[in-house]
């Protein structure tokens, strides 16, 4: 029956009424605001796929990094279009909104935890994008609540909240976070973290004991973890951030999608673009699954016993 | 012209056509059969992987209603909040396809909401009273929501579960069935179909493909999904997919929810084994077909090749080639048949030899009897010829005779008288120049007289000679000594030879058979043959001038119980042939006129054959050898005619 199938095949491609479906290039262009570093946590994701699929590095994926400076990322969409790749994985708000805003563009895979595609214009719906832009998209500011909510249960003393932001990323999140902490009676601070060289100075001021900080998401993050962490510890700050995957060096929790699995359906999404299908009606994906995770060894180092109910809605516990 | 097929190939397409028959019979049943059980089979494995993969969606349901089913304990409305909320914390736990759960009291007023994107929500009192879902667990106690897709892509459901015990309140969990795509990536059907799961109204809730799930795919057009959705009872189905491929569609409905799971695997691959049996079955079909072939030709070969033995020798047979016979080792009908055939043809060979021994002997026989009829007849003619030559020579010298006589006569007479003249005119004293005149006169007288008298006498001797044509037996006929009769005469002859050439030389050959003995002969007639024949045959050797010619002359007898012959041969000049035929003839002579009268040869003839009833025969080649043969009977025939 396989002879059926490869008798079929090249009828199939040949037949005009499919002529849309039409294999793209294999040419992958990556972009991120800020970090194309191995370490990266997406990056950690998307190399191993990247091998399997077969993509070479400057031959048929090419890697681009804004240096954290938004004001090249025009310039490296030009050179994506350049070097003609047949579909762009945008990492980032930042990086999004600079391929929506060139004059033309290959279809993009959106990696994006802040926007909300269809309010900002990016697609008509969720089901049928309708554009050249489809993706994976959070946009669910109402996560930073829960953030406050399981930092404050981890930490009840905290009275004041640090938002670790990057302006990139829109005002939008940072907006429901100050609201949700006003609701709470949490005091405020909000740090530019892409500007903040010494985390242990910028910390230096605050009153460790009734303060927690919070990172809100933003492309890049694992760039700032080697400095973030050992300040955290040093000054006894607990912190929340949003990935899971961050934890380890000093944060003490993390709550947001699996990373592994949400990321992992950009590559199915980049491979069927390159098969062919358009990204107009490919459906936006969100996260399917979220993972909460506990590091016992900060909260050690913290001096905080995590309370049952917290452990409890622990997918991971790092001892 | 209609082509007639051969023996061989006829038994060949017999066997074939047999053979064929039986294959592509039993095949077509078999692989009826085949395909039936197949097809069965395929139905059967769709029918129990559809059952499968509806009881695995059913479980994760289950699983879903079992994890809530801890939050219903009757007790459950006593205790704290916190412990409320932490087995609300255990429940999306434990249960990650829960995006939200709350608890309604009794009242429908929210007493709790836990969500894995909102903040915890405790005791907000939120009135939910008319909220379908607490309704719904108002009247059963698990009530599933309508599927809906939140923002128009991701399929939710919302699963309420009334508590236990008066005034029950309810728990209300809104189910993200992204996750059913887990349990259905996981059901493999065969190597490339699927499972996939629609709502009683024929939208997507579950697809490998989650894109086609997240764009609220209706597949409620489908011919199998609507059959499903009516209920027909065939739950098993060819159908094709959106895409339009063809495919084995089998479905099964998960109790109390309606939904249908759906299990399609490619027409092709499900009925992969009976493609595979059709494919033996034609592969033996073929493998038959090819061997019947093979057995058929070497069967009629086998069976053909002694007949057309038999053919091919009946046919040179039948060209007359007698010596043919066939070699046919069967022992069979065939065989028998050769073996007949073989000894017909010996008969047949045999009888010809026969025939054709038989046709040759009388073919000589008569060859034979017409050579002697013809020499008899030729020597019939010949006698016939020779005698009434003989008779008119015999008449002519007889006539001649009496006035030769006179001539003779008055000659001898004139002779004495031409003496009485001479001595009349010695007497009378003539002038002596008168008288030498008159006696030159008288002598010449004398000499015409003399010659006169010779060519008389020569002429009587050959009148004479004639004469003996007519004679009968002349002399007496006795027994004689053939031997001794042909060395005297031979004597004679070379005697004669001699004194009329000195010269005269040849080499004498005599072959005498002892057998001969005597014969009842006319010595003297036949002496005279002898002696002319001799003379015959010294004449032919001193004829012959060629250089170092050896004159050579064979005298030879034979004999036999019946006859004698006698051969005269010489090397000499040979007889031409048109002199041939006239040799016997009487006046016929080669040698100049004057030496040979032409009679001796003829006389030969007339003695040998009509006085002593044999013959004499002649061979020769010209310039080289003369064999005259003299053939007697050793009894004398009759004598049947006067000479």
């Amino acid at each position: 029956m396989k002879r059926r199938h490869t008798l079929l095949l090249p009828a199939v491609l040949a037949a005009p009424a499919v002529q849309a479906q039409t294999r793209r290039p294999r040419r992958i262009g990556y972009l991120h605001a800020v970090t194309i570093a191995p370490s990266n946590s997406t990056l950690q994701v998307f190399l191993p796929l990247w091998r399997r699929a077969g993509l070479v590095e400057e031959q048929s994926l090419f890697l681009r990094s804004a240096g954290g400076d938004a004001s090249r990322l025009p310039g490296l969409v030009e050179e994506m279009l350049r070097l003609d790749v047949s579909v762009i994985m945008a990492i980032g708000a930042e990086v999004l909104a600079a391929c929506a805003r060139a004059a033309r563009s290959p279809p993009i895979v959106a990696v994006d935890l802040e926007t909300d595609p269809v309010a900002a214009g990016y697609a008509e719906s969720l089901a049928r994008p309708g554009g050249n832009i489809t993706g994976l998209f959070m946009d669910q500011p109402s996560m930073v609540g829960k953030w406050l909510d399981l930092l404050v249960e981890a930490a009840p003393r905290t009275r004041q909240i640090v938002f670790l932001w990057d302006p990139s990323t829109g005002p939008l999140q940072l907006a429901v976070a100050e609201r949700q902490a006003a609701q709470r009676g949490l005091t405020t601070q909000v740090m530019n973290w892409r500007q903040i060289q010494d985390f242990d100075q910028a910390f230096a001021s605050l009153d460790a004991a009734r303060t927690g900080v919070m990172c809100l998401t933003a492309p890049g993050w694992s760039s700032v973890l080697p400095r973030l962490g050992p300040a955290l510890l040093a000054r006894r700050l607990p912190c929340v951030t949003f990935l899971s995957s961050y934890l380890g060096g000093g944060i003490l929790l993390g709550y947001g999608p699996d990373q592994a699995q949400f990321w992992g359906l950009a590559m199915p999404m980049v491979e069927r673009i390159l098969a062919g299908e358009s990204p107009a009606t490919m459906p936006i994906e969100r996260p399917r699954r979220f993972h909460f995770a506990v590091d016992l060894r900060a909260a050690a180092t913290l001096g905080l016993a995590m309370p049952h109910t917290l452990l409890a809605q622990a997918d991971e516990v790092i001892e | 012209m209609k082509r007639t097929l051969s023996l061989a190939q006829r038994l060949a397409l017999a066997f074939l056509g047999l053979v064929a028959a039986v294959l592509v019979v039993n095949g077509s049943i078999s692989m009826w059969f085949a395909y039936r059980e197949a097809t069965e089979a395929a139905v059967r494995v769709e029918q129990e992987k559809a059952d499968a993969a509806a009881e695995r969606v059913g479980q994760f349901i289950a699983e879903l209603e079992q994890q809530i089913g801890w939050t219903t304990r009757a007790d459950w409305a006593r205790v704290p909040i916190e412990q409320r909320r932490y087995d609300f914390i255990r429940l999306l736990r434990q249960a990650p396809a829960i995006t939200e759960a709350l608890f309604v009291d009794g009242q429908g007023r929210e007493q709790l909401r836990l969500s894995r994107l909102e903040p915890d929500v405790l005791a907000s009192g939120a009135d939910l009273s008319a909220d379908a879902r607490f309704r719904g667990t108002r009247e059963g106690r698990v009530w599933y929501g309508p599927v809906t897709f939140r923002r128009g892509s991701e399929p939710y459901m919302a699963l309420a579960m009334a508590h236990a015990g008066r005034n029950p309140g309810a728990t209300i969990a809104e189910v993200n069935l992204k996750l059913i795509w887990e349990v259905i990536a996981g059901i493999r059907v065969g190597g490339s179909g699927y499972a996939f799961v629609t709502d009683t109204a024929g939208r997507l809730i579950a697809h490998p493909d989650m894109s086609l799930v997240l764009r609220e795919t209706d597949l409620s057009a489908l011919p199998q999904v609507a059959d499903a959705i009516a209920g027909r009872d065939e739950r098993v189905q060819t159908a094709r997919t959106l895409s339009g491929q063809s495919v084995l569609s089998a479905h099964a409905t998960i109790p109390r929810l309606g939904w249908i799971v759906f299990v399609e695997q490619p027409t092709s691959e499900a009925l992969a084994p009976v493609y595979a049996t059709a494919y033996q079955t034609l592969a033996l079909l073929g493998l038959g077909v090819v061997l019947a072939l093979l057995a058929g030709v070497v069967l009629a070969r086998r069976l053909t090749g002694p007949i057309r033995a038999l053919q091919a020798g009946a046919e040179r047979l039948g060209q007359g080639d007698l010596t043919q016979r066939i070699e046919v080792s069967a022992g069979d009908e065939i065989g028998t048949l050769a073996l007949r055939f073989n000894e017909m043809a010996g008969r047949i060979q045999d009888a010809q030899e026969t025939l054709e021994a038989k046709v040759a002997d009388r073919t000589r026989e008569l060859s034979q009897s017409l050579e002697e009829l013809r020499n008899a007849q030729d020597r019939l003619l010949q006698t016939e010829k020779l005698a009434s030559l003989g008779q008119l020579t015999a008449g002519i010298a007889h006539e001649i005779k009496n006035p030769l006589n006179f001539v003779n006569n008055f000659a001898e007479l004139s002779v004495e008288l031409l003496a009485e003249l001479r001595a009349a005119m010695e007497q009378a004293g003539l002038d002596p120049a008168l008288r030498a005149e008159l006696e030159e006169l008288c002598a010449m007288l004398s000499d015409n007289l003399a010659k006169v008298t010779a060519h008389g006498k020569r002429a009587d001797s050959i009148v004479r000679n004639m004469l003996a044509h007519s004679r009968e037996g002349g002399g007496e006929r006795r027994r004689v000594d053939v031997n001794a009769l042909l060395e005297e005469t031979l004597g004679l002859a070379w005697h004669g030879a001699r004194a009329e050439r000195p010269g005269f030389n040849v080499t004498i050959e005599k072959r005498l058979d002892a057998n001969v003995g005597e014969l009842d002969l006319f010595p003297q007639e036949f002496a005279r043959v002898l002696l002319n024949l001799f003379g015959n045959a010294f004449h032919a050797v001193q004829q012959k001038h060629t250089p170092g010619f050896q004159p050579h002359v064979l005298v030879a007898t034979h004999a036999t119980p019946a006859s004698v012959a006698v051969t005269i041969r010489d090397n000499g000049t040979g007889i031409p042939e048109a002199v041939r035929s006239h040799i016997f003839e009487p006046f016929f002579t080669t040698k100049p006129p004057g030496q040979g009268t032409g009679l001796g040869l003829s006389l030969s003839h007339d003695i040998v054959v009509q006085q002593h009833g044999g013959q004499i025969a002649v061979a020769t080649e010209p310039g080289a050898w003369t064999e005259f043969t003299i053939t007697l009977p050793r009894r004398p025939q009759p004598q049947d005619r006067a000479a």
